[in-house]
């Protein structure tokens, strides 16, 4: 057959055997996997046709044979045709250099007559990228009768034990396999087997039968959340119509999903396939019903969990194992389904097999009945020349961050210069901008560690405090609401809170305190906490969200689809929150709340009483009389759940560099992965170790090099927004930019409820009526969501700084040019000042050379200085964090 | 010595004691009224709402002509007809919106207050006199009608073929169960086929292929002379099939559905045919041409029962969503909608002197109409979970089958007469034989069961997958 090298496009005549095997290029020496139909035509002439005796017989036949005995042959040469000439042989098939070679599964478990495992063979290349080999590999079993092994799937023939050798490029890998009940054909199970089939054909899904109504009243639950009720449904609900269990092949769900009558979903399973049979075997033992003791899925298992791809239209396949109650494994590769959440970096077929599209990162799943699991699959440019720049690791952070950087082949940007870095810090840490004094003395210093004694100093500030009291306030809804919540209520509240951050409370105990609060909210604020939301359901659902990271609000109907979360987490969650009472106290505004001896959470099928259970953890033994809440905190906070530390640090994070590592941070779940887990691991883990002191996970995030890096991009991590290669240009928060346009403008501002010249970051009620804040975004507080503060541009905004108040009038209330000039400062000398207050930085020459016509002896200097002023301030270089 | 407490305890023991006794012999005596037992349960459980200021749902129940009003869905109570009666269906939770509202249901002994209030005729106070319940305007009275009856012996199978068409190894539901008015001939669907038996010898006396897919019905006309069966494949096609009786011979075959035929009847007159299916349509063809006369478009979802009245003057069809409508089958023309399931319907049967119509539904409930007014006669709970088959007997005795398991016999006014001897096993449809004496049904395992209605003793059972003798054997593994 004939193909040509992708690389240097060279031509290649070969045998048909050579499909699909990796070979070095006898031209330009790099390595490719041959693809293409091989030609009809032979390379070699065909042989004669035998003695004239015979008639002519179909020459296409003899054409065939000859093709078949030039395969059988398999000649370990190529030929390469160059211009008119006749080839030259070449070396064999050079194999390619691999350090490592994996086989997936480790271990083989086949129970059962009709069980498979499929293998997967996956080498790691001297770069890191990894390569799949399934089908390259050789596969050896030791003992033919107990198992055999076709195309890397395994199948059983004996009880037994033996061994499957898989070797490659002189690595061998040994995978024990145990097979059992070979003998068995095992019965149909409803659960196990058909309920998987109705999900892998797509018959459940949210846009079928799994909608509420379903379709055509035929109604199944959506991605199977109620087996019971879809075995009903299927078998009573209309007898005689979806199944016959007298002539099974007639049933109307075979019917229908095989496309042979009218069905709006169309054609969901080919005719004989596993999913055909499966049903049609189920329907010919009777349709049984399982018994109570059917095992269920405890766990699933995507393999490789890891893939790195060089270059586009690589190809890795999957296996998916799934763990029953029961003590066994499945391979149910074939019952999984598949998708990818980058389709522009890996698409996944339906058999769960990646190819490889554009430079990025891709989280590949699988789901099957409750469970999702993913694999990671990087694709890297194929360039063996990269090389990771040798730069000064901070600390922790700069070390996991730079490790993903390298697998991915992204150099992280320089790092920042003084001036932008005053600047960001002051922002980030105190939401103030730095005097011009500070700036200059920042930057002309010298000591070598003096970002990091900045860091200090402004950790120490008291609007270091304040700007994580607002973040709480919005997470905790602080705001009053006509007729349900208080004005001094809500004030109340955020006093505390206050309170509680100035004093430096471990965040821990603040939400400790916060969960269990009981009492009059007067007296106790933190139980504001059950006033602001008084929904059982709600409730459970922000507490999940707010210190969790994690939306299990889907699953109070159904399923959550992308996560791992069913209803009966969701009830068995809600039963922490089901004894909460409220009376009123003396004062109408005034609640008193306290624990009920009674109250249950009710499953929503069936009204069955849900015992509260941790999310994602153990059911708790609640001794009689003691309160659920306190359970919950304690559980919530303890080192048993992993997510409330790394919520947190999350959280911190995302504030600081402008995007969480998982991002929303409160869209924790399996199909939304962190784009660097260890890094937010490690940051979860030395929160803990803090005792959820904030200021000390602050310091490493600011004093790490990945905090310090400029905006500019460079070629290879220009596409990124995700990995932290570089930092990202942010606008900055509607209250940030309030004050700190008031700072610079030396104005004060008077906020309902507050002194005269208060920040806006301290501004307790979420429902305050300010036009500024309200245009910039500022969240309502109306829920937990942190999608509330919004920072995208908006044609108000632009006008607002243009011609509205914020800047002409402040500018000259502020009188600022106005007692500079008087102070007889020269104009040069106004302009760097004012430069430095907005900017941070002197101006360049350039923007002297510009402004100079404008400042040569002028006829009001305050007015054209006015100007400048008031230009700065609508430029984006001070309205963003750069 | 200061006796402690517990030395004299029992004299106040004693005492309560005796006014209770005295207490309860009083109140086994007397009726319920609203005054005494009612009301004070109303301001415990519903005064927060239903008062005159809030008025929820435009009910107030803190006066007894505030009760009697109704609200803004009409009337809460019926005198002497609990089931009938909302105010009592919602407290017990069978009826939304469940009261009170998002809370368990109110003590079983207080509800039993309010279903012996209802019970005893709704009395206000003490002294006064019960409610009369409320008497459909129309006299209902039961004249053994013998409409439809033909001259001459009543058409009877013979010399019908009696081999199966085919045997499954394993028999399937059977969905239909019918009896010819007038003679002791039933009719049950199996697979591919219908099936005919002597109710009386429990003979098989006739096997009739059913060539268009599966029958899903199977009926007589009111002269027990011709025999209808109505099916088809799902999805793909479906007609109705009309034979002889007496000959077993084809006489029709009608209809060009392109789903399978759900409901269907002849009419009594044998000139017309009404079928209905996912279709939403319900048509009616002439058997005569084989035309389509009537395309009527009401439905809004799958039709799932059409009944013909025993006079011909009326076309009864019903439909998944609870919907049942009366029809003028001459010119398709709607009479009345029967408004009152909330849930599909499943079957429906005429009594024999055409003036009362049963429906049985999804929510368990039969529900009899009268059709001079197109009022609702009586609503009771034949079975819980879904009543699957109602049929009339000649003196006016309904039967019915239900996915409780069980099969049942009632008389007109909902009072449960005879359950039937079933094991466990969900009865799909439900037949009186000719002559009252005997109730068949049929079993989604395939079984068809026969009892004497008087004591529902089981006295045999039908064949629904009989064996092919030397013919033909489909075998379905």
């Amino acid at each position: 057959m004939k193909f040509s090298c992708p690389h240097c496009t060279q031509h290649i005549e070969a045998d048909a055997a050579w499909l699909g095997h990796t070979v070095t290029c006898p031209s330009c020496a790099r390595e490719f996997v041959v693809q293409g139909a091989p030609a009809v035509a032979p390379a070699a002439a065909p042989p004669a046709t035998p003695a004239a005796t015979r008639s002519r017989g179909p020459t296409r036949v003899w054409v065939g044979v000859g093709l078949v005995i030039l395969a059988c042959v398999g000649a370990a040469t190529l030929r390469v045709r160059q211009g008119g000439g006749i080839a030259a042989t070449l070396a064999a098939l050079k194999p390619v250099p691999i350090s490592e070679l994996r086989v997936f599964p480790a271990e083989v478990h086949l129970a059962g007559g009709g069980a498979r495992q499929s293998l997967v063979a996956q080498a790691l290349l001297g770069s890191g990228a990894t390569r799949d080999l399934t089908t390259e590999a050789s596969y050896t079993v030791r003992d033919r009768g107990v198992a055999s092994v076709d195309h890397g799937v395994v199948t059983p023939r004996a009880d037994g034990t033996t061994e499957i050798r898989v070797r490659y490029s002189g690595r061998e890998v040994v995978v024990p396999v145990t097979v059992g009940g070979a003998k068995a054909q095992a019965e149909v199970s409803f659960r196990l087997d058909v309920m998987p089939v109705l999900m892998k054909a797509g018959c459940n899904s949210g846009g079928c039968h799994g909608a509420s109504r379903g379709k055509e009243g035929f109604h199944l639950s959506l991605f199977g959340y109620d087996p019971d009720g879809d075995y009903d449904r299927l078998t009573r609900e209309i007898v005689g119509r979806r199944v016959n269990l007298a002539i099974p092949e007639e049933s109307l769900i075979l019917e229908k999903g095989l496309g042979k009558v009218q069905h709006g979903g169309g054609e969901r399973f080919k005719e004989g396939g596993d999913l055909h049979k499966t049903l049609l075997r189920w329907l010919q033992a009777g349709a049984p019903k399982d018994g109570p003791t059917v095992a269920h899925v405890e766990g699933l298992q995507i393999l490789p969990r890891q893939a790195v791809l060089e270059g586009k239209d690589q190809v890795q396949r999957m296996t998916v194992l799934a763990r029953y109650s029961d003590g066994t494994e499945r391979d149910v590769t074939r019952l999984a389904v598949f998708f990818s959440n980058n389709d522009v970096a890996a698409k996944v077929s339906e058999e769960g097999v990646v190819t490889s599209g554009q430079r990025g990162d891709a989280f590949v799943m699988a789901r099957f009945e409750t469970h999702t699991v993913g694999a990671q699959v990087l694709v890297v440019p194929r360039d063996p020349g990269f090389v990771f720049p040798a730069v000064a690791e901070g600390n922790y952070i700069d070390g996991l961050v730079h490790a993903k950087l390298r697998k991915l082949r992204m150099a992280p940007s320089e790092v920042c210069d003084d001036a932008t870095f005053i600047r960001r810090a002051y922002l980030d840490i105190t939401g103030l901008l730095p005097t011009p004094a500070q700036v200059t003395e920042f930057t002309q210093g010298m000591s070598a560690g003096k970002r990091e004694q900045l860091v200090d100093e402004l950790l120490q500030r008291k609007e270091f405090a304040d700007l994580w009291v607002m973040k709480f306030a919005e997470l905790l809804q602080i705001r009053s609401v006509q007729d349900q919540f208080s004005y001094k209520a809500a004030v109340q509240y955020y006093d505390w809170l206050r309170d509680q951050m100035l004093a430096n409370v471990p965040i821990d105990q603040v939400v400790r305190s916060l969960i269990t609060g009981t009492g009059s909210v007067f007296q106790h604020p933190e139980a504001n906490y059950y006033q602001v939301q008084t929904d059982t359901l709600k409730l459970a659902e922000n507490t999940a969200q707010v210190f969790m990271g994690m939306r299990i609000q889907c699953a109070q109907c159904h399923n959550h689809p992308f996560d791992r979360w069913t209803m009966n987490d969701y009830y068995s969650w809600a039963g922490f929150f089901a004894r909460i009472g409220r009376k009123p106290g003396e004062d109408p505004r005034e609640s008193i709340v306290f624990d009920r001896p009674d109250g249950e959470s009710k499953h929503l099928v069936g009204g069955r009483v849900m015992a509260p259970k941790f999310l994602g953890g153990a059911q708790p033994e609640i001794p009689e009389g003691k309160s659920r809440r306190e359970v919950l905190a304690a559980w919530i906070t303890s080192a048993d759940n992993p997510h409330f530390a790394r919520n947190l640090a999350n959280i911190v994070w995302a504030h600081f560099m402008g995007r969480g590592i998982i991002d929303p941070v409160d869209d924790v779940r399996v199909s939304n992965p962190a784009s660097n887990p260890e890094l937010l691991e490690a940051l979860g883990a030395r929160f803990a170790e803090y005792r959820f002191d904030f200021r000390r996970l602050v310091r490493d995030i600011c004093t790490s090099r990945t905090y310090q890096l400029s905006t500019r991009a460079n070629e290879s991590n220009a596409l990124d927004d995700r990995n932290f290669s570089h930092a990202t240009v942010r606008r900055l928060r509607a209250e940030v930019l309030l004050d700190v346009l008031t700072e610079v403008t030396e104005t004060r501002n008077k906020f309902q409820g507050l002194p005269r010249g208060a920040r806006a970051v301290e501004i307790p009620d979420g429902n305050v009526n300010n036009y500024f804040l309200r245009t910039f975004g500022r969240a309502t507080r109306n829920t937990v969501c942190s999608c509330e503060v919004r920072t995208e541009p908006n044609l108000s905004q632009a006008l607002h700084l243009l011609n509205g108040t914020a800047t002409h009038e402040k500018i000259e209330q502020g009188g600022v040019v106005k007692r500079l000039l008087k102070e007889s400062r020269k104009p040069d000398e106004i302009v760097d000042e004012l430069y430095l207050r907005c900017l941070a930085r002197r101006p360049t020459d350039e923007e002297r050379g510009r402004l100079a016509p404008f400042l040569k002896e002028p006829a009001d200097p305050a007015a054209a200085l006015n100007d400048l002023f008031w230009a700065l301030l609508n430029s984006k270089e001070f309205v963003f964090n750069h | 010595m200061i006796p402690n407490t517990q030395t004299f305890l029992w004299i106040p023991a004693l005492a309560c004691g005796l006014v209770a006794g005295l207490v309860s012999r009083a109140s086994a005596q007397s009726r319920v009224t609203y005054q005494e037992q009612v009301l004070p349960l109303v301001e415990t459980h519903c005064s927060k709402c239903h008062n005159p200021d809030k008025k929820k749902g435009d009910l107030d129940l803190t006066s007894y002509g505030g009760v009697m009003k109704g609200g803004g869905s009409g009337p809460v109570v019926q005198s002497g007809s609990p089931d009938s009666s909302k105010l009592l269906r919602v407290i017990q939770h069978l009826e939304d919106p469940t009261m009170p509202p998002n809370k368990p249901p109110i003590p079983e002994k207080e509800i039993e207050v309010f279903r012996r209030w209802i019970v005893d005729g709704l009395l206000e106070t003490t002294a006064s006199k019960a409610v009369a319940a409320v008497k459909p305007a129309v006299d209902l009275t039961l004249k053994v009608s013998t409409d439809g009856k033909p001259e001459g012996a009543p058409a009877m199978p013979s010399g019908l073929p009696l081999t199966p068409v085919l045997q499954t190894a394993v028999p399937g539901a059977v969905l239909s169960v019918a009896a010819s008015p007038w003679a002791p001939v039933a009719a049950l669907t199996g697979q591919k086929q219908v099936l005919l038996y002597n109710s009386a010898t429990l003979e098989r006396v006739g096997v009739l292929a059913f060539t268009n897919g599966q029958p899903q019905v199977a009926r007589f006309s009111r002269s027990g002379g011709v025999l209808l069966a109505a099916g088809g494949r799902g999805g793909k096609s479906g007609r109705v099939a009309l034979w002889e009786v007496a000959t077993g011979k084809p006489l029709a075959l009608i209809g060009e559905e392109y789903d399978s035929v759900l409901g269907a009847d002849v009419s009594p007159d044998q000139s017309r045919v009404a079928l209905g299916g996912p279709g939403r349509l319900l048509k009616i063809y002439s058997t005569s041409t084989g035309e389509l006369e009537q395309k009527i478009k009401k439905h809004t979802d799958w039709v799932t029962a059409v009944a013909f009245s025993p006079n011909g003057q009326l076309l009864a069809s019903a439909d998944r969503n609870g919907a049942v409508h009366v029809w003028d089958p001459e010119n398709g023309q709607e009479i009345f909608a029967l408004a009152g399931h909330p849930a599909s319907v499943h079957a429906l049967s005429w009594r024999g002197d055409s003036k009362v119509l049963a429906s049985a539904g999804e929510d368990g409930t039969v529900k009899t109409w009268e059709l001079e007014g197109g009022k609702l006669v009586k609503s009771w709970v034949a079975h819980e979970g879904g009543t699957l088959g109602v049929a009339f007997s000649h003196e006016g005795l309904i039967a019915t089958c239900g996915r409780n398991g069980k099969v049942r016999t009632w008389d007109a006014d909902g009072g449960k007469k005879k359950t039937m001897e079933l094991g466990n096993e969900l009865p799909l449809s439900v037949a009186f034989s000719h002559d009252g004496v005997r109730v068949l049904a049929g079993m989604f395992s395939g079984k068809v069961f026969v009892w004497t209605a008087a004591d529902g003793k089981r006295v045999g059972e039908l064949d629904s997958n009989p064996p092919v003798a030397g013919g033909r054997v489909a075998a379905s593994r």
